[in-house]
């Protein structure tokens, strides 16, 4: 099974994302972490880790917003420098390119998370899998 | 407009930037051509304005904005707004 985030269109003007953490808000979803992406020609696209993605696609696009879900994977490394450059060496030698990606320290201070954002997403589950890289289950994704 | 991806309503932009006249064109992206992929808005723009250029013959910078957001009056879409200064 694979873990989605919430990629939503946004327009570079003040009030925007206020408008989607409202529709979040209103629905009692809790937004674990975001990335958000600006162009230059005005607009930009959110990425949120959310406790319920499906239920906050689908309340951002009944609020107006264009809003999909977008297959992502979890990995969990240790917090300890070169941690994420050995997890990302894989990754390249397998010539895998990443859309985005966004990472964190957990609470205990001993483990780290990046959320990947790509193509084929359970290709690249197999991938760290197969070179012993723990991918985080989906129900704790979403627990994070 | 004959993309579907950003629908039929339009509004042209005409400012005065650094003495020159500035065309911008906002479309708005509808909700179901959305994929996530910053790449393939871009590449999006890149082929309206590219369209526009070859029917209008100036470059025109391609504003991509939320589906609902473009001004309407009395239920009718305003389709020019001109801020040159003369």
């Amino acid at each position: 099974m694979i873990a989605h985030q919430v990629s939503i269109f946004l327009e570079n003007k003040p009030g925007r994302l206020e408008k989607v953490t409202a529709a979040l808000k209103a629905a009692d979803i809790n937004i674990r972490a975001m990335t958000l992406s600006t162009s230059s020609a005005g607009w930009g696209i959110l990425n949120l880790l959310v406790d319920q993605p499906d239920t906050a696609c689908q309340r951002l696009s009944q609020a107006g917003h264009p809003a999909i879900l977008r297959e992502i994977v979890v990995v969990s490394m240790q917090d300890r420098s070169g941690a994420l450059h050995d997890m990302l060496n894989l990754l390249s030698q397998a010539g895998l390119n990443l859309q985005n990606a966004y990472g964190t320290v957990l609470g205990d201070n001993k483990e780290a998370i990046l959320v990947i954002d790509v193509e084929n997403a359970e290709h690249v589950q197999k991938i760290f899998e197969s070179a012993g890289v723990q991918t985080l289950p989906v129900e704790d994704v979403y627990r994070i | 407009m004959r993309y579907a991806e950003v629908g039929t309503d339009y509004l042209i932009e005409l400012e005065t930037v650094d003495g020159n006249d500035d065309i911008t064109v906002k479309v708005e992206l509808q909700k179901q051509w959305f994929t996530g992929n910053i790449e393939a808005l871009e590449k999006l723009s890149r082929r309206i304005a590219h369209d526009l250029r070859d029917e209008i013959l100036v470059s025109p910078n391609i504003r991509l904005v939320e589906p609902g957001s473009l001004p309407k009056t009395e239920g009718k879409a305003i389709r020019v707004i001109d801020s040159r200064i003369p």
